[in-house]
């Protein structure tokens, strides 16, 4: 029988925190729900979207941010960054603080011990 | 700034899933050929200017102030990362500032500017030789540092606190909620 078009894969959200230092790196938390990962948001903690579709995931980052307030363009970490450095989006105004991450192609995030 | 040059960055702006696609290709080449190029400086690098390059994480850093005496240029600033600590960046001039004071369209939506993106050039030889550290603002201001030598010092906040939003000075900084 032959297969038809795949499925895309559906990104997932998590808890999220920053590793301290220069590595830049963020730590994967529990998996979480969109109204949780906004209210997460809204309380200016950080959150991550996780997937192999890095449109997906973007897209999904800046519905996110989006639904807490003007989001900023997603910035793009650089090589200071280090390679665990993810690709993220925040408030315009710095308000609340915090940001949402989303998975890229080489920059992925550290499972939280 | 050669790599991660404001139009690189504006180029984000277009939420088009091709169009970012392009921008993060974009960007990822500029991060491995700025890589690239470190690599053939860093011997050459005095260990303070390698603290510089490697030993923080500049971006998102709030800018608290930035101003020059003499051939001394200051800024300060608070990192984004945990533990947020203040730093205070002395650069020993070795030559004029550049400083791009071009906003972005949205640069009026940014109470105060946080650093993006930087970059370290080893220019002239010999006796000569210096550094240009090269910085881009969230408000688009992009200002270029000639320097001879670099002293970063830290401290842990006390103030601001983590979260503290700066305002215009119409109304008082808001103390993040307890």
């Amino acid at each position: 029988m032959p297969s038809g078009p795949s499925t895309p894969p559906v990104p997932t959200i998590h808890e999220a925190e920053r590793e301290s230092g220069p590595s830049g790196a963020v730590l994967r938390g529990p998996l979480i729900e969109m109204a949780a990962a906004v209210a997460r948001r809204k309380a200016g903690q950080d959150v991550v979207v996780c997937g192999s579709d890095v449109d997906a995931n973007r897209r999904l980052a800046y519905q996110i941010e989006a639904t807490v307030g003007p989001a900023t363009r997603p910035q793009f970490p650089h090589t200071s960054a280090g390679p665990m450095s993810l690709p993220h989006l925040h408030q315009r105004n710095r308000s609340p603080d915090g940001h949402t991450f989303y998975e890229a192609d080489k920059r992925k995030t550290k499972k939280k011990p | 700034m050669k790599y991660f040059t404001r139009e690189r960055y504006l180029a984000f702006q277009n939420f088009d899933d091709a169009a970012m696609d392009a921008a993060d290709d974009e960007w990822e080449n500029a991060t491995d050929r700025y890589e690239a190029y470190l690599q053939t400086i860093r011997p050459d690098m005095p260990e303070s200017v390698r603290q510089l390059e490697d030993g923080f994480y500049f971006h998102d850093a709030r800018v608290l102030s930035m101003g020059r005496r003499d051939e001394t240029f200051v800024i300060s600033l608070q990192l984004d990362v945990p533990p947020n600590e203040l730093l205070t960046i002395t650069y020993a001039l070795a030559g004029s500032p550049e400083v791009n004071k071009e906003p972005f369209a949205d640069g009026k939506d940014t109470p105060s500017p946080w650093w993006l993106y930087e970059e370290i050039e080893q220019v002239g030889a010999g006796d000569r030789k210096h550094f240009v550290h090269s910085i881009l603002f969230s408000n688009g201001w992009e200002i270029s540092l000639p320097f001879s030598d670099v002293q970063v010092s830290r401290a842990e906040p006390v103030y601001p606190l983590p979260g503290t939003v700066f305002v215009p000075a119409s109304t008082p900084a808001v103390a993040p909620s307890a």
